[in-house]
């Protein structure tokens, strides 16, 4: 449909006032302005509208609280950054990533059976007496349960699976976003403390759960001291 | 040191996109407060808002090497604010409207909380109170198209080109847009009693 000359030239008017038309368009609906009062009063009306939008933009009650926004965001760009990364996760980011993937009962099963299983958390003393003090980085390893206690594989998360005659055979699997740990985790309807540890607030943890196939797997939790060069 | 102040939009995102979270953080601070502030006007909810700012730049994070440096940061981010708006607005309708309401009468703006402007008297604090909420009513009864084109001209400043290329819109499309929601927003002022000589 066409529209009404006056609506035509409303809206060059309201593109001059933006400033959005070329001198020769401006030129010309200036002259028809001068013409038309119904143009004028128009023109008062879109004054009106930038005005109101004037105070609009003065209002500063949406101003954001930077501090509270970028502590929400930067914890995303933290699990999108270890996504990236390949897992390499910080100790801290580990521990929010599995608090936020409902793996929270892990920590609370720490609390409970750390003193306990302080006497088992001997069998992980040789891997302690290899790291180096300056600790700063956390892997998640899952072996065969036959693993010899304190042998580690230094490489991203793996996982063996227990009925597989291959020891070296491997499935490599991702922890985000969809973390094969919790699900395992989650699907085993017990879990086998074996040893606990805590050492500057960096947990070391054996436990076992039961794979959905019934087999029970070794789940070793530990900090590695530099990037594997096998990256998945 | 670097001066990351100094720094254009594309410095920030080139440093961000080569791991430089720094450069992130500047370019965040540097605009999530007019991104807020787009997108609290056009889906009118302020827990929403803070959600879909917070997305808008996780998307600018993960897709940080796809920026091309031939449009502006501020039309880039604009688009994907701008349909992470319509998919909110597809998903939960006018009913926010109601919400947003209630929140503009109770004072609270949300998760960020509230700094009022300074005004000389108390008439004019008043009178400016006043014209924002009109505003607010006036922008609420638009339609989303119409809403978001006049919040993008008239808060963020864009022009018509840039606008065209937030939404989509064939420049005359945004032409007429703006017109319609410009008169009725006006109509709105008008009914409530305001003329141009009062604001």
């Amino acid at each position: 449909m066409e529209k009404n000359e006056n609506t035509r030239d409303e809206e060059i008017l309201s593109a001059m006032i933006d400033g959005e038309l070329s001198e020769a368009d401006t030129e010309k609906i200036k002259l028809t302005l001068e013409n038309s009062d119904h143009l004028r009063s128009f023109e008062k009306d879109l004054m009106l509208s930038r005005s109101a939008f004037g105070e609009m933009k003065r209002n500063t009650s949406d101003a954001v609280d930077f501090d509270l926004f970028w502590k929400d965001l930067s914890e995303s760009c933290v699990e999108i950054t270890r996504a990236k990364n390949n897992n390499e996760l910080t100790p801290d980011e580990l521990r929010k990533l599995l608090g936020k993937s409902g793996l929270s009962w892990f920590d609370r099963l720490f609390a409970v059976f750390a003193p306990a299983a302080a006497g088992v958390a001997a069998a992980m003393a040789s891997v302690f007496f290899l790291m180096p003090a300056r600790v700063l980085k956390e892997r998640v390893i899952i072996e065969k349960p036959m693993a010899r206690a304190g042998e580690t594989v230094k490489t991203d998360l793996k996982v063996v699976s227990g009925d597989k005659k291959d020891p070296n055979e491997v499935r490599p699997v991702h922890l985000s976003p969809n973390p094969v740990i919790e699900n395992i985790i989650e699907s085993g309807e017990s879990c086998v403390i074996e040893s606990m540890q805590s050492a500057e607030d960096i947990i070391t943890a054996v436990f076992k759960v039961e794979d959905s196939d019934g087999s029970m797997i070794t789940v070793i939790w530990l900090p590695i001291d530099e990037p594997s060069e096998d990256t998945i | 040191m670097k001066d990351y102040n100094s720094f254009t939009d594309g410095e920030l995102i080139e440093h961000a996109s080569n791991g430089d979270q720094l450069a992130f953080q500047y370019l965040v601070k540097r605009h999530n407060g007019w991104a807020y502030g787009f997108v609290l006007k056009t889906v009118r909810n302020p827990e929403a808002a803070w959600d879909i700012t917070q997305e808008g730049f996780v998307r600018v994070f993960k897709n940080l090497s796809e920026f091309r440096q031939e449009s502006s940061f501020s039309t880039w981010f604009h688009r994907i604010l701008y349909n992470l708006c319509i998919d909110h607005w597809r998903r939960t309708g006018r009913r926010i409207e109601v919400e947003y309401q209630d929140v503009l009468s109770s004072g609270d703006t949300g998760p960020s909380g509230g700094r009022g402007h300074i005004f000389k008297t108390p008439e004019k604090a008043l009178r400016h109170t006043e014209i924002v909420h009109l505003l607010e009513e006036a922008l609420g009864e638009l339609s989303f198209e119409h809403r978001t084109i006049v919040v993008l001209r008239e808060i963020d400043g864009l022009s018509y080109e840039e606008i065209a290329e937030v939404t989509g819109c064939p420049r005359g499309t945004v032409m007429s847009r703006l017109h319609h929601a410009r008169k009725n927003i006006v109509q709105h002022l008008k009914r409530h009693g305001y003329v141009s000589s009062e604001i």
